[in-house]
């Protein structure tokens, strides 16, 4: 066997870099990390660009009482325009089936074409914005058919500025969901699996600095942040033709920020369990109402003010709003200083927390 | 250096440790000199793994002393750790790092410490040394923990339970590597279930119940101390025997 040497003592790479160049290698060799960080977002991306742009028209299903006499000539001339209008889906059938049309929402509202000199009768719940939409809309369809000349002389022009798209307002805050998601599930569960697997109680048996493992877990956050903003940013541009409206580098500042409190958050409710069913509760807890109030997919306009109001003060809530505000608005990071403060706020107090309630095992 | 060799590689004094109503540990002292092998033995929940983790700098001690190669270890714990190796019970370390790369890691943290390429030619990983750890035997992994045990050439070793769950030809290559670490002067401290591991390798066996020492001496004493009307009768008592008969069988939760 091999002697007892001393002389072959030898300096080796530093505990800290060694650490750092670890994380890569973690999320690289971790099949589920790299599907999660990468086609996620690309998923989302595409699956509701696709499903929210284009210029299909809206369609409104429409019933009509089938009549066993013969047509009026003009009730019949709308009857047949309606039924060729690509907005209208016409269906025909006897009350007993229209009925059960309207309450599977195959149809929105019910016409009795005027019968006997009584006027069209248009049934719908008004309550219903899309039925109430859905009246206007017929109607005028209805009308035009029957003869009706319009006064006033009107023509369309679409708007096509950048960063008015849906797309435009998804981009962003895909890229905060990612950031949130990928710390929380990433980073959290990591430290809660090394501590359950007494690794974190086996490097303190060593000589290294406890510090160069959390730090590393930060290092090892910005590797990601560059892959997952790559990748939404290409695919965006690639699919849809995204570009970020303000400085590039503000949105990447902006963006490691957000990685920077979202991993201290991720660190925070991974500093004592090893219980990764309580870490996946935890993370869902925190997570999943965010991404309901944070405004990711859609405006947070339709939120009553007492849940639209509270909700600014989250983390997620801000990165989504600073992100998009210099993507869409080209905002710089002076005027996005308030969302700034709010996830600054969240990275000092959890760095705090974590130091006092941390556990290695 | 000669001075130092002199000094016991450990010397714990008074080791006592409270865990609410719970004494753990209540008052062990032990030594562990130069070149010597010594092994705990105790069933589950005797204070075994408490003092091992006040020995390793794991759990501060509610009253005692612990000296580790002549320094104390409340106030010298980086010297000490950086002269210690450590192999823990039920430690998974990364499984998608090749056994090289778990090496080199375990390297980094020392100020001086072995080339991973030499100490994984010693545990006979060379053929493994690029293949991740998920894909290697219970017996291969725990030759990568001991490896990383001895990367920075250590002068004492804890060896908690080494062999666990390992077959026989692994617990057989491990037990003929603590033989060659002890001939090159490297202290070890090892605990066990296995009281034919303790007989092979322990020049002086410890046995811990109910917080304290409660035996102690080479195998071959304790063995004819507590079994002597057993030598007599058809067969050798082994320490197995000692161990039943001092520490009762009733079984022990952990």
């Amino acid at each position: 066997m091999v002697e007892h040497t001393p002389s072959a003592k030898s300096k080796h790479g530093h505990a800290f870099i060694e650490m750092c160049k670890g994380r890569w290698r973690e999320f690289r060799r971790e099949p589920s990390a790299f599907f999660f960080v990468l086609f996620m977002p690309l998923l989302w991306m595409a699956i509701l660009g696709f499903a929210f742009s284009g210029n299909r028209l809206e369609t409104y299903g429409l019933g009509w009482p089938k009549s066993s006499g013969a047509l009026d000539p003009l009730v019949s001339q709308v009857h047949d325009s309606l039924s060729k209008n690509p907005q209208v889906r016409l269906i025909e059938g006897d009350s007993e089936s229209l009925n059960t049309a309207l309450l599977r929402g195959d149809i929105l509202l019910i016409v009795h074409p005027d019968v006997a000199g009584k006027p069209w009768t248009y049934s719908f719940d008004p309550a219903n914005r899309e039925a109430s939409r859905a009246r206007v809309v017929i109607d005028d369809l209805a009308q035009m058919a029957a003869g009706r000349q319009d006064i006033l002389r009107t023509q369309d022009e679409a708007i096509n500025v950048p960063g008015t798209r849906y797309i435009d307002f998804l981009v962003p805050g895909l890229v905060a969901l990612s950031i949130m998601t990928s710390s929380l599930f990433g980073i959290g569960a990591t430290i809660v699996v090394n501590r359950r697997e007494n690794l974190l109680k086996r490097y303190l048996v060593t000589p290294m600095q406890p510090t160069a493992y959390i730090l590393s877990h930060v290092v090892g956050r910005f590797f990601i942040l560059a892959v997952e903003l790559a990748a939404i940013l290409i695919g965006g541009l690639a699919m849809f033709k995204f570009q970020v409206h303000g400085n590039i580098f503000s949105f990447i500042a902006f963006a490691m920020l957000g990685a920077a409190a979202f991993t201290a958050i991720a660190i925070l409710c991974g500093s004592r369990t090893s219980n990764m069913a309580v870490m996946n509760g935890m993370t869902n807890l925190i997570s999943v109402p965010m991404m309901i109030v944070a405004g990711v997919w859609f405006a947070r306009t339709n939120f009553p003010t007492w849940i639209a109001g509270p909700a600014r003060l989250l983390p997620l809530t801000a990165l989504v709003d600073g992100l998009r505000r210099i993507a869409l608005e080209g905002a710089t990071l002076a005027t996005v200083a308030s969302e700034a403060t709010v996830l600054i706020v969240y990275l000092v107090l959890a760095i705090i927390a974590s130091r006092k309630l941390f556990k290695w095992y | 250096m000669a001075a130092a060799a002199e000094r016991p590689a450990l010397l714990a004094h008074g080791l006592t440790k409270q865990y609410g109503e719970l004494r753990a540990v209540d008052g062990i002292s032990l030594t562990v000199n130069r070149g010597e092998c010594i092994a705990l033995l105790g069933p589950n929940g005797a204070g075994k793994t408490t003092t091992v983790e006040m020995l390793e700098g794991l759990v501060r001690p509610d009253a005692g002393e612990i000296t580790i190669l002549g320094r104390s270890l409340a106030t010298d714990r980086q010297f000490v750790l950086e002269r210690i190796g450590v192999v823990l019970q039920e430690t998974t370390l990364y499984k998608r790092y090749t056994v090289a790369e778990t090496v080199a890691l375990f390297a980094s943290f020392y100020a001086q410490s072995l080339s991973p390429e030499v100490v994984i030619k010693r545990l006979q990983l060379e053929d493994k040394a690029s293949t991740q750890l998920r894909n290697l035997s219970g017996g291969q992994r725990q030759r990568v923990y001991l490896a990383c045990a001895l990367i920075n050439d250590p002068e004492l070793l804890f060896l908690d339970e080494p062999t666990t769950g390992l077959d026989p030809q692994a617990r057989r290559s491990i037990w003929e590597l603590v033989a060659e670490l002890k001939k090159e002067g490297r202290s070890v401290l090892l605990t066990t279930h296995y009281m034919e591991e303790a007989e092979v390798l322990a020049d002086r066996v410890l046995i811990i119940d109910h917080g304290k020492v409660i035996a102690e001496g080479t195998p071959q004493q304790l063995i004819r101390d507590t079994c002597g009307e057993m030598v007599k009768q058809v067969r050798q008592g082994t320490l197995e025997d000692v161990f039943l008969q001092l520490t009762g069988r009733s079984m022990r939760n952990g």
